[in-house]
């Protein structure tokens, strides 16, 4: 078949050579094939089928005959035929062939007088494969049992190579996107902390290792706490393959640290409050049988009761004992009627030794029942020795003024009754001699009337003008004098009917002296003041315009009220002469007149009266005029409030 | 039918007894006025009265008066048994509210401000000579 040097040639392939008859023998073998397969170096014509060798595809399936390249090639189905034969030999094991057959026509007549196959082992290539399978299934197994995220990324491409199933548990999110598109890692990293884990990132890719922690929000709102870190794998040569890390949820540990750290700031801040709060904090117990003692005591209690907190409770002193005796029964009480009650525990009470003598303490505290049958109070004792003697010291200052006020008040009294006597006196008194300097004038104008001539007789009427003047001054003095009496009973007084009585009152001057009296008030006015007083100075403003308006043809006087920014404005005019606006407030004084008696007469006193009636009802009076243009006289009072009615 | 029983005015100022007698006088009043100087002297009338000497028709009093004051004297005879049923007019200058309560509480008849002008007190008498002389049913 060959001669000696291209049997050399076949024999130094690397490739397998066989050679088949029609009858599937193998009629010859090159070295490699009969190493690869076992043939040994002997003749060879055995038919396959005795060789025991099964042959399956890649997949394990045994390759039936006719599906065999070198069947096919024998039976004229194509001119060569390939495929992958995994070939079970009893001597060299499984070999993987890649198998090329191709039908020999040694006669040139067409049809196939034998096969040549050929075929390459890649037997070992097969087995490095295997293994490299194995070892990244293995891999994948551990890296989904890790608690923590595993991730490894390409960093030339920026491809995910490989996320554990962590990711989907820890971030809630399906890991796919992020093989399509590694910038989906940034999805739900808290917008706060986005920038500065792509900083860590990129730092990774320049320089190494990088550790962060931030916040990720689950697609089910979640807030996650995690704790990244990232490093770079090196090839053999050195140089950075991949980009790996780990990723965990801290959420657990910071939230313990927070709570933590919360703790500590409220404890700090409750042990500053219980150092500068006033008075000394303490939790008191009593037990089943009222035995006491202090459970916590803060540094002032020392002032407090005169022992250290720390010795009053390590020897357990009960604070009843610190107690002045004189005390402790009330005591005992209010702390009974506090823990049956459960109500605070509110007691002011002495505590005689101590540093700085005897202090008088003021408890509060709020009773907690144990349930060993026992009650804690909680709370804390406050020193009001000072305020005691503030109080005290208040309390005989405002004694004193009182006495003082009484003295005064009597005095005041003593006063005014020597007033109301002398008025009394004046009243009697001084009419008294008038009555006889006008009785005896009387009697001398008529019983002896012929003993007098004329001077003598206007002598007479003069005496008893004179008599009559100083009659009317002292009454009108009186009148002023009453018009302060007593204190005023301010109330709701009805405008209309008290305009109508003094109207009434003057009636029968307006008709004898032909004046033209219109009153006009508006309905439903009231004022809040005194009906007497009101009356009296509407009186006399009235007689003044009666009077003022004597000797007149057209005698016309007004009188009425209306509502004015809420008060209620009364007021009187008349025609009469008026008066200069310059002598305005002096009218209102006492024996203040601005006409010569023989022009208006009168005592000076009327407007006075009003003025002093009006203030007491704490109103307001005053005038508008003009000479000879006519008065107007204003009282305004404070309108009544309709709950007043 | 016209009481001529004698009228009591206690009254102090001699002034006042005599104008009072000559207002009375004026209007033609016949009564007798018989005149007490103090507050004791008008309650020693009471002792008299007791003795038989006739009541007066009318006291006319005067509130400020030595010794015993007005209303002590309008007090205890108004307490008297007897004399408590003679009218009683105060007739003073005072018209202090205080007086005026206090004579009314005391049970005085009436109350009367003496007036200065002599007229008005001729009036007075005769207000007093008409309604306690003339019209008042007495009770005595």
């Amino acid at each position: 078949m060959a001669d000696h040097n291209d049997r050399r040639i076949i024999d130094s392939l690397e490739s397998g050579l066989l050679w088949f008859d029609t009858d599937l023998r193998i009629i010859d073998a090159n070295r490699a094939a009969r190493e690869v397969l076992g043939l040994g170096p002997g003749p060879l014509g055995v038919r396959i089928a005795d060789l025991g060798w099964v042959q399956h595809d890649p997949h394990g399936a045994v390759i039936p005959e006719e599906q065999r390249p070198v069947w096919r090639a024998l039976n004229g189905q194509g001119e060569t035929t390939s495929g992958t034969v995994v070939v079970q030999t009893p001597s060299h094991g499984e070999r993987w062939l890649r198998v090329r057959a191709v039908p020999v026509d040694s006669l040139g007549d067409g049809m196939p007088r034998g096969a040549v196959v050929s075929f390459t082992d890649f037997t070992s290539e097969h087995r490095a494969v295997e293994a490299a399978r194995e070892s990244e299934q293995l891999f994948r197994m551990f890296g989904d049992h890790a608690l923590d995220l595993i991730w490894i990324v390409d960093p030339r491409s920026s491809k995910l190579l490989y996320m554990n199933s962590a990711y989907e548990r820890i971030w809630g999110r399906p890991a796919a996107p992020l093989y399509e598109d590694l910038t989906h890692w940034l999805d739900g990293i808290h917008p706060e902390d986005q920038e500065r884990v792509a900083a860590a990132a990129l730092q990774t890719n320049a320089s190494g290792m990088y550790e962060t922690e931030y916040r990720m929000t689950r697609p089910d709102g979640r807030l996650v706490w995690i704790r990244g870190r990232g490093f770079p794998l090196f090839g053999a040569d050195g140089r950075m393959r991949y980009m790996a890390g780990f990723a965990e949820d801290i959420t657990l540990a910071r939230t313990n640290e927070a709570l933590e750290h919360a703790h500590r700031v409220a404890q700090e801040r409750l042990e500053r409050i219980v150092a500068t709060a006033p008075g000394a904090v303490n939790s008191y117990c009593q037990d089943s049988e009222g035995r006491g003692r202090f459970t916590f005591a803060s540094p002032a209690i020392r002032e407090l009761l005169g022992v250290d907190a720390a010795t009053l409770v390590a020897r357990g002193i009960d604070l009843l004992d610190l107690v002045h005796a004189d005390d402790r029964a009330m005591v005992a009480e209010t702390l009974r009627a506090s823990a049956e009650l459960g109500s605070a525990w509110l007691a002011t009470f002495r505590v005689p030794h101590t540093a700085s003598g005897e202090r008088c303490l003021e408890a509060h505290s709020m009773p907690v029942r144990e349930s060993e049958g026992g009650v804690v109070w909680h709370g804390f004792l406050i020193d009001i020795t000072e305020r005691r003697r503030a109080e005290q010291e208040i309390r005989s200052l405002n004694i004193d003024l009182e006495r003082r006020v009484a003295e005064r008040t009597s005095e005041l009294e003593a006063k005014h009754r020597e007033m109301e006597s002398f008025t009394y006196s004046v009243s009697h008194d001084l009419k008294a001699p008038l009555r006889g300097i006008d009785g005896y004038s009387r009697l001398l104008e008529s019983d002896h009337v012929d003993r007098l001539d004329e001077e003598g007789r206007f002598f007479v009427a003069m005496i008893r003008k004179a008599t009559a003047h100083m009659g009317d001054l002292i009454d009108d003095l009186l009148a002023y004098s009453r018009v302060e009496r007593g204190r005023p009973k301010l109330g709701p007084v009805a405008a209309g009917p008290v305009v109508a009585s003094v109207v009434d009152g003057v009636a029968a001057e307006t008709a004898a002296g032909a004046i033209a009296l219109r009153s006009e008030v508006e309905p439903g006015l009231s004022v809040l003041g005194e009906r007497d007083g009101l009356v009296l100075a509407l009186r006399n403003l009235l007689d003044n315009a009666i009077k003022f308006t004597a000797g007149r043809p057209d005698r016309a006087i007004d009188i009425g009220a209306h509502r004015s920014q809420g008060q209620v404005l009364f007021w009187v005019r008349d025609n009469g002469p008026g008066f200069d606006m310059r002598y305005h407030d002096r009218i209102f004084e006492i024996f203040q007149r601005l006409h010569r008696a023989e022009e208006f007469p009168g005592t000076g006193v009327g407007l006075a009266i009003v003025r002093k009636a009006v203030e007491r009802m704490h109103g307001k009076v005053w005038a508008e005029s003009a000479k000879g243009q006519g008065a107007t006289f204003y009282v305004q009072l404070p309108a009544a409030q309709p709950a007043n009615l | 039918m016209e009481d001529r029983r004698p009228i009591l005015l206690v009254e102090d100022n001699p002034m006042d007894v005599d104008l009072t007698q000559r207002a009375f006088a004026k209007r033609h009043i016949v009564n007798v006025l018989e005149v007490a100087r103090d507050g004791e002297e008008a309650l020693d009338w009471i002792a008299r009265w007791e003795a038989g000497h006739p009541l007066p028709v009318v006291i006319l009093l005067d509130l400020k008066l030595p010794r015993v004051s007005g209303l002590e004297v309008l007090r205890q005879l108004k307490a008297h048994p007897e004399c408590c049923r003679i009218p009683v007019v105060v007739l003073t200058t005072s018209r202090e509210d205080g007086d005026v309560a206090a004579a009314y509480a005391l049970g005085v008849n009436s109350y009367i401000v003496k007036p200065v002008e002599f007229e008005k007190f001729i009036d007075v008498a005769a207000q007093i000579d008409l309604y306690w002389c003339v019209l008042n049913q007495q009770a005595v």
